[in-house]
């Protein structure tokens, strides 16, 4: 019986029987355990030669080891064979799609390409293509153009009239000539406005003589006649996006269009 | 007048580099000069957007302004744009003393302007003129004679004092132009008077260019406001 209840385990060795009145041990009641294996119901030891607390143990690891690598196993490998058939199967997919696209896109392009060309030799691109062609050169031109301002109009007392080409002197040249028709179109103006009723007739040779006047100042008392070409541009461009710009507000109806009220 | 009648131009012989400064310069004053057209375009629209839309108020106060003072004005100015641009000749013809009568002139005739622009607003703030719409009232002389009972002077009072701001804006950012002009034109004859243009004028040149365009402005704004 002794040899029977030998331990299996070399820990759990037990007492030396030194004073040889030995007794039968009762084995030890298995007792539900606490850590890895505590939810297992661990099962009744039937054939009955599981004594010992230790070989309890070691039933239950076997167990274990037995039972929940081989689960685990097996619905990863699962779950992975399913995984990867799906990403093929999709990435298949994609590039099917994305193949149809970029021949789309190729084909779009291509197109878009052969309609430009088509449209780029037509006459109205041709006629844009020309005219700003023409007049960057004017611009280039012109930039390059560094001119000396020694025009004799601005020193002779002798000058050509505008218009008339006649000859004439007077004390101050050109730039007299200008004051005096300045003067003269001011005195036109007053008497216009004082004399003839408002109407439009009388609106218009005002705006008209006014205009006369800022070119004339403009062109000789500016030198915008003989100077730099570029500086024209410079001027009217403002000029220009302006007038449009008031003409585009005085046109939008009170009330509608943009809301203004 | 003396020096009117010299005809012998004194051109001076700038070099390459000079010339192209001098090039650089004036492109530079015209793209200046670009954006005060943008500036005055804008203040001008809304003056005319409010004559086209308020012409009764404006001629109200306009015709009470009367025309003498301010055609009077336009001719100072006119006449010193004259002086400016003989006085450019001037030194460009080497003739410094001329030089210095006609730019004195100019800046004489610039603080004239002022001063009559001066007299233009006082008489205006008389008249209940003001920036604000409610400094116009009905006690202004500019109703005297006017029946405001009627149906189409039901909103007279009221737009009246909005003509102030229209009017002001333009003409008030016109003066100051005119007053830096007046300052600049000293400058240009103090360094005239210690021999910087002797040389090259470009200096007074440029500042042609700014006075000009200055008499333009006003050429505009003297047809659109007054005349018209």
């Amino acid at each position: 019986m002794a040899e029977e209840q030998k331990p299996q385990d070399d820990n759990l060795e037990p007492t030396p029987d030194v004073d040889g009145d030995a007794q039968p041990v009762d084995p030890v009641p298995v007792e539900p355990m606490s850590s890895a294996g505590a939810d297992l119901d661990p099962e009744p030891d039937v054939d009955g030669d599981a004594d010992t607390f230790a070989e309890v143990l070691e039933e239950e690891e076997e167990k274990l080891g037995e039972r929940i690598p081989i689960m685990m196993v097996d619905e990863d490998e699962s779950e992975l064979e399913t995984t990867s058939y799906d990403l093929a199967e999709e990435k298949a997919e994609s590039d099917k799609l994305e193949a149809q696209a970029d021949n789309a896109l190729e084909a779009g392009v291509a197109d878009a390409i052969e309609e430009s060309a088509e449209l780029a030799e037509s006459a109205p691109v041709q006629a844009v293509n020309n005219a700003v062609q023409g007049f960057m050169g004017v611009l280039s031109g012109a930039a390059n153009n560094v001119t000396d301002v020694t025009n004799e109009d601005h020193y002779s007392d002798t000058f050509t009239v505008p218009i008339t080409g006649q000859e004439m002197t007077l004390p101050g040249g050109i730039y007299t000539f200008i004051f005096l028709v300045l003067g003269a179109l001011t005195i036109f103006e007053v008497a216009i406005a004082e004399i003839l009723p408002e109407n439009l007739v009388t609106i218009t040779i005002l705006v008209a003589a006014s205009l006369l006047k800022a070119v004339l100042v403009v062109a000789f008392y500016m030198h915008l006649r003989t100077d730099n070409p570029l500086f024209r541009v410079v001027l009217i461009l403002p000029v220009l996006i302006v007038l449009v710009s008031v003409l585009y507000l005085l046109g939008v109806p009170v009330g509608e269009g943009l809301g203004y009220q | 007048m003396a020096e009117l009648s010299v005809n012998q131009p004194v051109h001076h012989e700038l070099d390459e580099e000079t010339k192209f400064h001098n090039e650089n310069l004036k492109f530079a004053v015209w793209l200046y000069l670009a954006s005060e057209v943008v500036i005055f375009s804008i203040l001008i629209a809304g003056y005319v957007i409010f004559r086209l839309n308020q012409g009764e108020a404006a001629n109200l106060v306009t015709e009470n302004l009367g025309i003498a003072l301010v055609s009077a004005n336009t001719f100072i100015l006119l006449a010193s744009s004259y002086a400016m641009v003989m006085g450019l000749r001037a030194i460009e013809m080497g003739n410094k003393s001329g030089f210095m009568r006609w730019i004195g002139l100019t800046a004489i005739m610039g603080v004239l302007f002022l001063g009559g622009q001066y007299v233009e607003y006082s008489e205006l703030g008389h008249l209940q003129i003001g920036l604000q719409q409610a400094t116009t009232t009905a006690n202004s002389e500019l109703f005297e004679g006017v029946d405001l009972s009627t149906v189409e002077n039901a909103d007279l009072v009221e737009a009246t004092g909005n003509f102030g701001m229209r009017f002001y804006a333009p003409t008030a950012f016109h003066g100051a132009h005119v007053l830096i002009g007046v300052l600049w034109a000293l400058y240009v004859l103090w360094r005239g008077w210690r021999g910087h243009y002797d040389e090259n004028s470009i200096g007074v040149e440029v500042f042609g260019l700014y006075w000009h365009f200055v008499d333009v402005v006003w050429i505009v704004l003297f047809t659109l406001i007054y005349l018209i």
